[in-house]
């Protein structure tokens, strides 16, 4: 192939061999990662020929020092375990030799019974008579767990001297073989990137018994207890969309067993796009972080307690994820906001409100926005509006565009709760909603992947695909086991769809997201923002025709982050699309039949029917309950129609 | 007499005023298509060439890569709906018809073809 570049786009491709133009050119996939076990654990096999004596000599001093005397169970060990436990009235030992921790971790479950470890004994016994020494350790050096990267886990010797060292085993110093020995007995507690003082002193007491047993000088002991413990860092083991990886990961677990993920050698395909992927994990930390600066009350000294975040990017007509971002820093927290939380979603929960009334009202239609108290089972309930300003009526597009608060209930209890409940089931919400006036509100926890999907159903002409991470599963031969196919369904017609986009459009460039264009966004966009209670989450979710992201911030905890949408959530999305520019067409959203215009006045929203109307404006209706079509005396209208009949009157004539 | 006069003067006005609308109409430009648009229509046409070789299974493949890269080529839909009623999977078929009707009904040659093709279906579905 022949590919020539422009200064940020290929310019053409065409075939080396005889110059035809090439309109599509699909290149091997990007690998994001290999599974390699149940627990992905990555390992690197090492015989037992390449394992110094002294990093044997360290484990068997940490982990069973009778190793080559016993016959699988060691009565010795229990007994001193006994003892040591009977002493502090608590399990603080375990008497497992080596070769019981094998058959442990090969074929039993890691629950402590009784029963449980009568098998383990058992199963020990069988393996000792089965197997030479030798093999048996090396199994259990290849085998046992020794830490985490990320969701990752670290198994065998040779991963742990590469995670924790880089370096092969065989050029492992004395002290860092000590140091992996020391990790056995809680890799993540003495893990040298939690907290190397732990794990210098568990390693020093692994070489203090090495000394006791004779297996190292005391000058070497005095030389290695010295040296610190300095791990190489794992940088290099950054992994792609990880939160994207466990949600796969679980859906292909569905599919098929975990032996047959690590054996099968299967080519797995996702609709993960790595570039709005990277761009997505890079912009929710950058703006994290700003948002920290700007505001000193949002940082927190726990890496567990920080400010979070979560975006997650689909493609609305597909429902394919491109990006998925579940939290800020996925080695702290491997949560998943994106699929695994519920929160409030506040006011981007109204859009599902205003589209199940859109049979009976319009955007036009007026809405009382005074305070009103409400009595829900014995107790009182006041909402109120962000804007204490705001007017005592409102528009149902100047209602959605502000976000006002008691307008929407207003709007939601002349529709009903029920038929809102209905809505929000229909378009897919596993929440148990109940029909409280705070429905409207959307103070019903959702998972954010079911309320971008929902949106997508806005976005996609009132299609709503199922979202799919999953494309397709392909052995080693190249034949496909399983592929997913994009799954649509019809829940709203393409009209109603487009009126609420419209209606979102608004939001975007008169209301409560009106400051996206002042980040540089300057195509269609429809969108919502979302701030609940005392703000402890902000929500901006927008979408063009092409593509739909949402965006959480708040706390795990649920603390105030004191922003709202606009100001935490709206910036992020802004961000991420300018970084993504591959991906968006600036394409309008397309008109549908069914909807027609009307010229409405744009100080109380009613058509217009006479020259006082100061800003008359376009607005948009569902053909089957617009208002009839005005032509006001000195409109343009009105002297086009007063020409025609005066015309009409001179061929009539007489 | 004057009323004949005005109805004449009106009558040249109207032609010379239509004669002006008719310069001023411009003509529909033909937008190049976008990298990803093109790319769209060649899988589409794969994709059109497999359901007329009795690969729905690939033809499904590649007319959903086509969809990836440009939802708003309606004709996708359409072949999307072929493939699967190829299939036998008739709630399917309905589903990508009716996706196909938003795109194409303002296209006449494609609107008669999806209306044909919804007829299908609902026959089948008898």
């Amino acid at each position: 192939m022949h590919i020539r570049f422009g200064t940020d786009t290929i310019k053409s491709i065409a075939r080396e061999d005889n110059g035809k133009p090439v309109s599509l050119l699909e290149i091997e996939p990007e690998e994001i990662m290999l599974f390699f076990g149940r627990e992905r654990e990555s390992r690197r096999l090492v015989s037992i020929q390449k394992v110094p004596e002294h990093f044997i000599q360290a484990v068997l001093a940490a982990e069973d020092h009778r190793f080559f005397q016993h016959w699988g169970i060691d009565p010795r060990g229990i007994l001193r375990a006994l003892i040591t436990n009977l002493r502090h009235g608590a399990i603080r030992q375990g008497g497992s030799t080596i070769t019981q921790q094998l058959a442990k971790n090969y074929f039993l479950t890691p629950d402590r019974s009784l029963v449980r470890k009568f098998q383990e004994a058992l199963l020990a016994l069988v393996m000792e008579s089965k197997y030479s020494k030798h093999d048996i350790l090396e199994i259990y050096l290849n085998e046992i767990y020794l830490g985490q990267k990320g969701s990752v886990a670290v198994n065998g010797i040779g991963e742990a001297a590469n995670f924790y060292f880089a370096k092969p085993v065989q050029e492992l110093s004395l002290s860092e073989a000590a140091a992996i020995a020391g990790l056995i007995k809680a890799p993540n507690h003495y893990s040298p990137y939690i907290d190397k003082t732990a794990c210098r002193k568990r390693r020093n007491v692994i070489l203090k018994a090495m000394q006791l047993r004779g297996s190292i000088s005391d000058a070497q002991f005095l030389e290695h207890t010295k040296a610190p413990v300095t791990p190489a860092g794992y940088t290099i083991y950054g992994k792609q969309a990880p939160y994207f990886m466990d949600y796969l990961a679980q859906q292909l677990t569905t599919l098929y067993k975990p032996e047959e993920l690590v054996s099968l050698g299967l080519s797995i395909y996702t609709t993960l796009d790595s570039q709005v992927q990277i761009a997505a994990e890079n912009v929710l930390k950058k703006e994290l972080s700003r948002l920290e600066i700007k505001a000193a009350t949002l940082k927190r000294k726990s890496s567990d307690k920080k400010l979070q975040g979560a975006v997650v990017v689909m493609q609305p007509k597909t429902g394919h994820i491109l990006a998925m971002v579940g939290g800020r820093n996925y080695s702290k927290s491997q949560f998943n906001r994106i699929t695994q939380s519920r929160r409030q979603p506040g006011s981007a929960f109204k859009p599902f409100v205003y589209v199940t009334g859109l049979d009976t009202f319009t955007p036009i239609t007026i809405l009382s926005n005074t305070p009103r108290t409400y009595n829900i089972d014995g107790k009182t309930w006041a909402p109120k509006n962000f804007d204490r300003q705001a007017k005592k009526q409102v528009s149902v597009r100047t209602a959605l565009e502000n976000s006002d608060n008691l307008a929407t209930v207003d709007l939601a209890l002349k529709i009903g709760l029920q038929p809102i409940i209905e809505t929000a089931t229909r378009f897919g919400f596993s929440t148990p909603f109940k029909p409280y006036p705070s429905l409207a509100l959307g103070a019903f926890e959702v998972i954010p992947l079911e309320l971008a999907r929902a949106y997508c159903a806005f976005a996609a002409g009132g299609m709503m695909p199922f979202p799919l991470g999953l494309k397709a599963v392909v052995d080693e031969n190249g034949h496909v086991l399983e592929r997913k196919h994009l799954k649509i369904e019809r829940l709203i017609s393409p009209s109603k769809s487009f009126l609420i986009t419209s209606l979102l459009r608004g939001v975007v460039e008169n209301g409560t997201g009106r400051t996206l264009g002042d980040k540089g966004i300057r195509w269609p966009v429809a969108g919502k923002t979302g701030t609940t209670n005392n703000s402890r989450d902000a929500w901006f979710i927008g979408y063009t025709p092409d593509i739909l992201a949402l965006v959480w911030v708040g706390f795990d905890n649920g603390d105030s982050i004191k922003a709202t949408g606009a100001r935490a959530a709206l910036p992020i999305w802004a961000e991420l699309m300018k970084a993504i520019p591959h991906q968006i067409s600036h394409k309008d959203f397309r008109l549908p039949d069914g909807i027609v215009t009307r010229m409405v006045c744009n100080d109380d929203g009613k058509p217009v029917v006479s020259q006082n109307c100061a800003k008359p404006r376009k607005e948009f209706f569902l053909a089957e309950n617009a208002p009839p079509e005005s032509h006001p005396q000195g409109s343009i209208q009105g002297v086009f129609k007063k020409l025609i009949e005066g015309i009409k009157d001179i061929f009539n004539g007489d | 007499m004057e009323t004949n006069l005005k109805r004449l003067l009106i009558s040249f006005l109207a032609i010379v005023l239509c004669s002006g609308c008719v310069k001023q109409i411009p003509r529909e430009e033909t937008r190049p298509l976008s990298p990803r648009e093109k790319a769209s229509l060649q899988l589409t046409q794969e994709g059109r060439q497999l359901l007329a070789e009795g690969k729905p299974d690939q033809a499904i493949r590649l007319i959903e890569q086509a969809i990836g890269l440009n939802p708003d080529n309606g004709q996708c839909y359409y072949y999307l709906a072929e493939a699967w009623l190829q299939k036998g999977n008739l709630g399917e078929a309905r589903q990508f018809n009716s996706l196909a009707e938003n795109y194409l009904k303002k296209d006449k040659n494609w609107k008669t073809r999806v209306v044909n093709q919804a007829s299908r279906i609902a026959g089948l579905e008898k």
